[in-house]
């Protein structure tokens, strides 16, 4: 997969994974402070509820108080316990409507009340004159020992008349005079939940004795309403016609007296609200996230692109190397692409030289001689020249060689050539040739040289010392006879465009080539020019005129001896 | 106690001795009440004089008899004072008027609704003409002041001329009884009623000491 695929990707998967963990952390964080919101919410109701329920209660409490204390209704309780006949119910509740109509209370009260035992005194229904209905019956056990007790009990009662309650104070009625125990008076107020209460984000709503007595619900909502609320307090999330709700409860005044039934309050908060802000958060986030991919993307793709054109264009420039054009160079630059394309060019560069080294070395084998043509630049066809020319082979070469191995051979040929080929370069010398068991080597070419004759006899002798002296130090037994002869001759890169050897040919090859082979072993035959070249340095023994295949007439030759010069290189 | 019991007794039979109008004497066990405290309430004017101590709880004593009848009856007085009733308890007899005179600067208001007798004289003051009750019938009849919750009293309303109430001891004498056989009946409260038959001689003056039952 290419770079640019990888890199995109990775960006895309980060981008997206930042995204999304941003997005949860949010999302959670939100949750969270929603409730806690919403918990504060609901504790907050609760206090200020109970608080406004707390007064009401004091003010019922000191009603109740004043008509228990009523000179006429203890009166009436006590001739009613005498004789209930001459002093039926209906006057008892008449001297407490009374007691309480005296006090002015205002609208919405009720009165109930029961002797010591317990037991309801008949005749309420007239006072209460069709006001919504009171439902309370409690077991006469529960309400005689609440009254053996003697402490007073607040708490709330159901009506038919829903929605609406009733917030009821019960007290015990005791004797003024001598604390003996007349019976027991309840006292209620209606109570009926305010509108706002019922609708809006918070619905709040009043359970009790399993039944919900607010209003505002369904019956199927009430039902699941009424299942939460089994422990004193706690907090759930339900779905109630149709939405998403949590719902808080919390158990308000003991019901645990027995004269009240169990209350709950509760309150439920729409969750629409959270639902929308998490939508809004989702948008948000996404929308954030998509332009961060986005850029990314961007991004991405001009990093990848920085690194591809440099890339490409190297990959090009190998391709042109490949085909053999080292003239390529790649675009200098900053940065490790930088460094790239200038070890490219360097590299290039060097291939070129080799190249070009490679070429000039199938030429010739002297790199100094390859220095100059690869600096000269040598054209196509030759030039005349004064040149000396050495030629130096093995004597019997044949009878040598007839019993080895060509493996043996060659491994012979190079011991043998490689000392030789040093003496030639001692001289200045370039060694043009190996055939076979022949060295030809050329004083004067490329190179022009003054002592091209003095260089050439030199090295004639040196050959001839480092053969002995291969041969005394315990290598092969080889004897070499050696050829000079100097003259013009035509020089320069020959053959066809795509092989050119640099070569000589002329009259003098041939003759260094005969005075060669009438060389003895280890022996120098030289012309006379390469003698008048050498001065009076060189010793030598006249030959006479010799009659040499492919010369008309005979050549003056010389074997030479010695050459006696401190110039001799070495 | 005893000793002087003894000697009170005996100094009294020694009056009768004397050749005083025969009677009974007696002695009637009153039974402690835990006295309730009196709560100064808030009443709807406020208490312009002191509040006096509660009476003191007593007994009636009267003698009953079927040769009793028809003897015209009298009047008598309650008054309210200090804040409370003059006494605890008073006994009447059948027939007789009784006023009720406020002797504070306060509203009095005096009700009953015994079923002896079932009246409410509203509420007046001192300067008003004090409202009267004519009990017509045996029995007993408690009394409250709507305004001052710890107002209470009893008026007995007996069959008899010969009625007296004890004091705070519960030490009694009934004077001028003619002789005859008569129940002696004593109320304290509607737990605590004695009765016991009683034989009044000419001259010669009755001792009874009734017990705890």
């Amino acid at each position: 997969m290419s770079f640019r695929l990888r890199l995109f990707g990775a960006m895309l998967l980060l981008v997206a994974a930042v995204t999304w963990a941003a997005l949860w952390s949010a999302e959670r964080s939100m949750r969270e402070a929603f409730t806690r919101a919403l918990d504060a919410r609901f504790e907050e109701r609760v206090a200020r509820v109970a608080r406004e329920r707390e007064l009401r209660a004091e003010e019922a409490r000191g009603l109740a108080g004043a008509i228990a204390r009523s000179v006429r209704l203890q009166a009436t309780f006590m001739a009613h316990a005498e004789d209930t006949t001459a002093m039926p119910g209906e006057v008892v509740y008449e001297a407490a409507g009374i007691a309480l109509d005296e006090r002015k209370p205002g609208v919405g009260w009720a009165l109930r009340l029961v002797d010591p035992k317990g037991r309801p005194i008949p005749g309420a229904a007239k006072l209460d004159h069709g006001g919504p209905s009171l439902d309370w019956r409690p077991t006469e056990e529960s309400v005689a020992s609440a009254l053996a007790g003697g402490r007073e009990f607040h708490g709330l009662l159901t009506t038919t008349q829903t929605p609406g309650w009733w917030e009821a104070h019960f007290s015990p009625i005791v004797d003024v005079e001598n604390d003996s125990l007349h019976g027991g008076l309840l006292l209620a107020r209606f109570a009926k939940p305010e509108t706002d209460e019922i609708t809006g984000d918070l619905r709040a709503g009043l359970l009790l004795g399993g039944r919900l007595v607010t209003g505002g619900w369904a019956a199927e909502d009430e039902q699941i309403l009424a299942t939460l609320a089994k422990d004193d307090r706690g907090r759930a999330e339900v779905t109630l016609g149709g939405g998403r709700f949590v719902v808080f409860w919390q158990q308000v005044g003991a019901g645990g007296s027995g004269i009240f039934p169990a209350a709950v309050e509760m309150c439920a908060f729409s969750l629409a609200e959270r639902e929308r802000q998490q939508r809004e958060l989702r948008k948000n986030m996404l929308g954030t996230g998509g332009a961060a991919l986005t850029a990314a993307a961007l991004v991405a793709l001009a990093l990848a692109n920085g690194l591809a054109k440099p890339v490409r264009e190297l990959v090009t420039l190998t391709e042109s190397i490949r085909r053999g054009d080292y003239s390529a160079r790649a675009t200098p630059r900053g940065g490790e692409l930088g460094t790239l394309a200038t070890a490219f060019n360097a590299m290039s560069g060097d291939l070129a030289l080799k190249d070009k080294y490679r070429s000039m070395l199938d030429l010739v084998s002297d790199p100094h001689v390859a220095e100059d043509l690869i600096a000269g630049g040598l054209e196509l066809g030759g030039e005349e020249r004064e040149v000396s020319v050495v030629f130096c082979d093995i004597r019997g070469f044949t009878t040598l060689s007839e019993g080895m191995a060509p493996k043996e051979v060659i491994e012979m040929l190079n011991e043998h050539f490689t000392p030789l080929t040093r003496v030639v370069y001692e001289q200045d010398g370039v060694v043009l040739h190996f055939v076979g068991d022949l060295i030809i080597a050329l004083f004067g070419a490329p190179r022009r040289s003054e002592e091209n004759e003095r260089h050439a006899a030199a090295c004639a002798l040196g050959l001839i010392a480092e053969r002995a002296r291969l041969n005394a130090s315990g290598g092969r037994q080889i004897e070499v006879g050696v050829g000079v002869a100097t003259g013009r001759m035509v020089a320069g890169r020959m053959g066809s465009k795509d092989r050119l050897n640099y070569s000589v040919f002329g009259a003098r090859m041939n003759l260094a080539a005969r005075l060669c082979s009438q060389a003895g072993p280890m022996e120098i035959v030289i012309d006379a020019p390469t003698l008048a070249g050498c001065g009076k340095a060189a010793q030598s023994r006249a030959l006479g005129a010799l009659k040499l295949k492919g010369f008309s007439e005979g050549i003056e030759a010389f074997q030479l001896l010695a050459l006696d010069s401190p110039e001799t290189a070495d | 106690m005893h000793l002087r019991t003894a000697t009170a007794l005996f100094l009294l039979a020694v009056s009768f001795a004397r050749g005083d109008s025969a009677g009974v004497l007696g002695s009637v066990p009153i039974t402690r009440v835990a006295a309730a405290p009196i709560a100064v309430e808030k009443y709807s004017g406020s208490i312009s004089g002191r509040v006096n101590p509660a009476p003191s709880r007593i007994a009636g004593v009267w003698l009953e008899s079927p040769a009793i009848r028809g003897m015209a009856a009298g009047s008598a007085r309650m008054e309210q004072e200090g804040y409370q009733f003059r006494t605890g308890l008073l006994v009447v007899q059948t027939g007789t008027r009784v006023e009720f005179p406020n002797r504070d600067e306060d509203y009095h208001n005096v009700f009953s609704l015994s079923k002896t007798k079932r009246f409410d004289l509203g509420r007046y003051r001192k300067d008003e003409a004090p409202a009267a009750v004519v009990f017509d019938k045996a029995g007993v009849v408690r009394l409250f002041c709507e305004i001052h919750q710890h107002m209470r009293s009893v008026v007995l309303v007996v069959d008899s001329p010969y009625f007296t109430t004890t004091d705070e001891k519960g030490r009694f004498q009934l004077r001028g009884v003619p002789p005859g056989s008569y129940t002696l009946k004593a109320w304290l409260d509607e737990k605590h009623s004695w009765e016991q038959p009683v034989t009044v001689a000419g001259g010669r003056g009755v001792e009874v000491a009734l017990a705890d039952k």
